[in-house]
């Protein structure tokens, strides 16, 4: 029997008063959203970065219009000696150690790579080198099942382009009263000062008679920040 | 999500889910799944809250995307729908009564249209949307909702008198 639109009508009625009027917000819901905010960030940012690693590359192409360094893209790529680098550290207390990474930025004109890892020294003062006992980790990005950068282990840094070395110290014995001076050597040659490591107190003694760690993983690209 | 951002979510919760959850549960006939797409839909605006061009029409960026991911959810579950589909055309169970009989035909009828037509309807008859609006909705003609109407009232066998048109 055909039926009217007023009886569809009723009976959309019908089954929306099945649904209560008043509800909150579901916690796993506000969750979901908290997570999904957070990665837009981290994308807006990873674009941001993009955009401006494009615009360095090609104001340095502009400022460098001598055929040889534009064509230094399409042929081989010197590797990054301690004159074309800067280093920073970001590095914070945590479970007893100090823990974080040194970022490398190229400020050269031109492109370099980073390969292996690089040497690091602690000194408590300029001439005092302290004793460490250094260990080799993997990559951050492994530490963070992340998929395996373009190009690693090899690291390519264009102008401004930044690459990371991760970094834990342990056990410092007797405990230092004042933060460590921090300095990089790189493969190619010439040592860096790591700017901002003053910034992290030097980890507690926790074991007496044992020696002070230092763990330190190869060149990678850094991760956004 | 900053903790101002995560209370105007839970505030615009509780102000549009309900009448969301109403709209998706027309559009799917299934209350679990329509809770589910509207939490789905607040956390995907959740992304977009700070770039909505009118934050006052909420409820029109909500509708649509509810509308969307039932559209979404329906594609995928194409296979899923057949099935169903080919259980209905099995005889029905007797319902309780003449009345209640029919109204459940009548749902279940309405639940297996196709996605468009099922879409226009609920928009126009429930949400009582103009006609410009649900077209803009399902990103066609006013022509094409009234189209998409009408063959699916008639699948419904619902008699439309001149004065309903």
């Amino acid at each position: 029997m055909p039926e009217d639109l007023t009886t569809l009508e009723q009976l959309l009625a019908e089954r929306a008063g099945e649904i209560p009027s008043q509800s909150e917000a579901p916690q796993p819901m506000l969750a979901r959203a908290r997570r999904r905010v957070a990665r837009n960030a981290v994308m807006s940012v990873a674009a941001a970065g993009v955009l401006v690693a494009g615009a360095a590359a090609g104001l340095t192409v502009l400022r460098h219009p001598d055929p040889k360094v534009i064509s230094q893209g399409h042929g081989p790529v010197p590797s990054c000696t301690g004159a074309d680098l800067r280093a920073t550290a970001s590095l914070q207390g945590a479970m007893g150690s100090v823990e974080g990474a040194i970022h490398l930025t190229n400020f050269s004109d031109a492109t370099c790579t980073l390969a292996g890892r690089p040497v690091v020294t602690l000194y408590r003062t300029a001439a005092h080198q302290l004793t460490v006992r250094v260990l080799d980790v993997g990559p951050q990005w492994k530490a963070d099942a992340a998929s395996r950068p373009t190009g690693w282990p090899v690291v390519r840094l264009r102008t401004g382009a930044v690459a990371s070395v991760r970094i834990r110290w342990g056990n410092m014995c007797p405990q230092l009263s004042h933060p460590a001076l921090w300095k990089v050597a790189v493969g190619a040659g010439g040592t860096v000062d790591v700017y901002g490591a003053d910034g992290a107190t030097p980890p507690p003694c926790n074991g007496p008679g044992q020696p002070s760690t230092l763990e330190v993983g190869p060149f990678e690209p850094s991760p956004v920040r | 999500m900053t903790q101002p951002e995560g209370g105007r979510l839970a505030d615009l919760y509780s102000r549009h889910a309900a009448e969301a959850i109403r709209l998706a549960y027309m559009l799917t006939g299934d209350r679990q799944l329509a809770d589910d797409l509207v939490q789905d839909a607040f956390v995907k605006l959740a992304g977009h809250l700070v770039h909505l061009r009118d934050p006052g029409a909420f409820d029109a960026y909500l509708r649509r995307t509810v509308v969307n991911l039932t559209n979404s959810y329906f594609r995928r579950k194409r296979l899923e729908r057949a099935y169903i589909q080919r259980t209905a055309a099995e005889p029905q169970p007797a319902g309780d009564g003449p009345d209640i009989g029919m109204r459940e035909d009548l749902w279940s009828r309405l639940q297996q249209l196709p996605g468009r037509q099922r879409t226009a309807i609920v928009l126009r008859i429930y949400e009582d949307l103009p006609e410009q609006q649900v077209a803009e909705i399902l990103k066609c003609r006013p022509g094409t909702v009234r189209s998409l109407m009408s063959r699916g009232l008639a699948e419904l066998r619902i008699h439309v008198r001149s004065d309903d048109a």
